[in-house]
């Protein structure tokens, strides 16, 4: 029994080994990249909500992410604008939060956009 | 490891009470680190509930086995120790509502979901303190007692599970594990599952600390190492991993940042496996 555990616990550690082993050597390190989707807006207390998905296809993971909304397109210029900031955001992962505004995105226009990011 | 005292049966009210404020001291100063960490507090409210309940239903078994494995007379009856299971956690609400009072951490501002969730949370390393005091720290001695046997090789993994999850419970609500292992390349990970492995098997058989395992003549360190150092960590993995996933710390991660965090979670729960052999 011990040995039957003791060779389930090797092969647990081979594959975990393998594994990191295999991240390593075939995706090394890089610059985060962070693409962020907006969703549909929703009537909340004081305005409207936006859901926000922010996922970082890069190589690293990215802290301190700016996420802007802007509505209003040209001619009549950017009318509002939310920002929300989220804390981390890991590679290959996605985050999500929230932009609220006065004003209904659906008539304006919407724009979601990523701004500046630190290094953890 | 086979510790040849036992606590006396209490007799009297007072022999009791004592043995209940040993159990109070006992969660209190397991529970402390804890109690005082902001993640903690947060985590009270923002935690999934449903993976809270769970932490507690599995908290009880645990308990149950510490009370059976952790150095009690062997004898006793399920009853026994399921009793002692149930006041060691009564004994950590009371410790983590009395902290957490004093420490004016708990206001009328809250909803009682967060105060609930606050307690809750410790709950499960204060009464594996409040255990451990109880089994420990007393100074009662009864020479009639024999020796119990060492425990078996089921008894050595749940010491060693009880040891890492108490490591581990305190440091995982923190930040710094998930920063740590956000910050990490491959090979600070690779390595870090090294140094876990060397120092477990170094703890219990190499250093030679009080309570060490002297090697018997049969036993080929090799097979040691397979058996208990190689099995004591895949445990301690699994252990992390499930802690990780209780706290909320996993939501939304890709597998590799899984695997980096319980890495990095297991660091800690790995020394904890290893003392708590050299301890109990």
């Amino acid at each position: 029994m011990e040995w039957v555990l003791a060779g389930l616990s090797g092969v647990l550690l081979l594959a975990v080994v393998g594994y990191l082993g295999y991240e390593g050597l075939a995706h090394p390190d890089g610059p985060p990249q962070v693409v962020v989707r907006a969703g549909e807006p929703r009537p909340a207390a004081g305005g409207f909500l936006v859901e926000f998905t922010a996922r970082n296809d890069g190589r690293t993971t990215a802290a301190n992410v700016q996420v802007i909304g802007e509505l209003g397109t040209p001619p009549d210029g950017i009318v509002e604008r939310s920002e929300a900031v989220l804390d981390y955001v890991p590679k290959g992962s996605s985050r999500k939060g929230w932009l609220s505004f006065r004003r209904d995105p659906a008539r304006h226009g919407l724009t979601v956009m990523v701004g500046g990011q630190t290094q953890p | 490891m086979g510790k040849s005292r036992a606590p006396v049966r209490p007799e009297t009210r007072t022999q009791l009470l004592i043995e209940l404020a040993r159990a109070f001291g006992g969660a209190v100063i397991f529970a402390l680190p804890l109690l005082m960490t902001m993640e903690m507090w947060q985590l009270g409210y923002s935690m999934d509930p449903l993976r809270l309940a769970l932490l507690l239903l599995l908290g009880l078994p645990l308990l149950l086995g510490l009370s059976h494995y952790g150095g009690l007379r062997p004898n006793r009856r399920f009853v026994d120790n399921l009793a002692d299971a149930l006041a060691t956690m009564l004994v950590a609400v009371i410790a983590a509502v009395a902290v957490l009072l004093v420490l004016g951490l708990v206001d009328p501002g809250m909803s009682v979901r967060e105060m609930v969730g606050m307690v809750a949370l410790q709950v499960v390393p204060g009464a594996i303190g409040a255990a451990l005091a109880r089994s420990q720290l007393s100074d009662d001695e009864d020479p009639q007692e024999p020796d119990f046997d060492p425990p078996s090789y089921a008894g050595e993994l749940f010491i060693m599970a009880a040891g890492a999850l108490f490591l581990a419970l305190n440091v995982a609500p923190t930040e710094e594990v998930v920063l740590i292992a956000f910050r990490m390349s491959v090979w600070n990970q690779l390595g870090l599952m090294a140094f876990s492995l060397a120092i477990m098997h170094a703890f219990v058989y190499g250093l030679g600390f009080t309570g060490t395992e002297t090697t018997h003549a049969d036993d080929h360190p090799v097979g040691t190492f397979l058996r208990f150092t190689l099995v004591g960590y895949a445990l301690v993995l699994a252990m992390s991993l499930y802690i990780l996933w209780t706290f909320g710390r996993l939501d939304g991660l890709s597998p590799h940042q899984v695997t980096a965090t319980t890495i990095v979670l297991a660091f800690p729960g790995a020394i904890g496996a290893a003392a708590a052999r050299l301890i109990l």
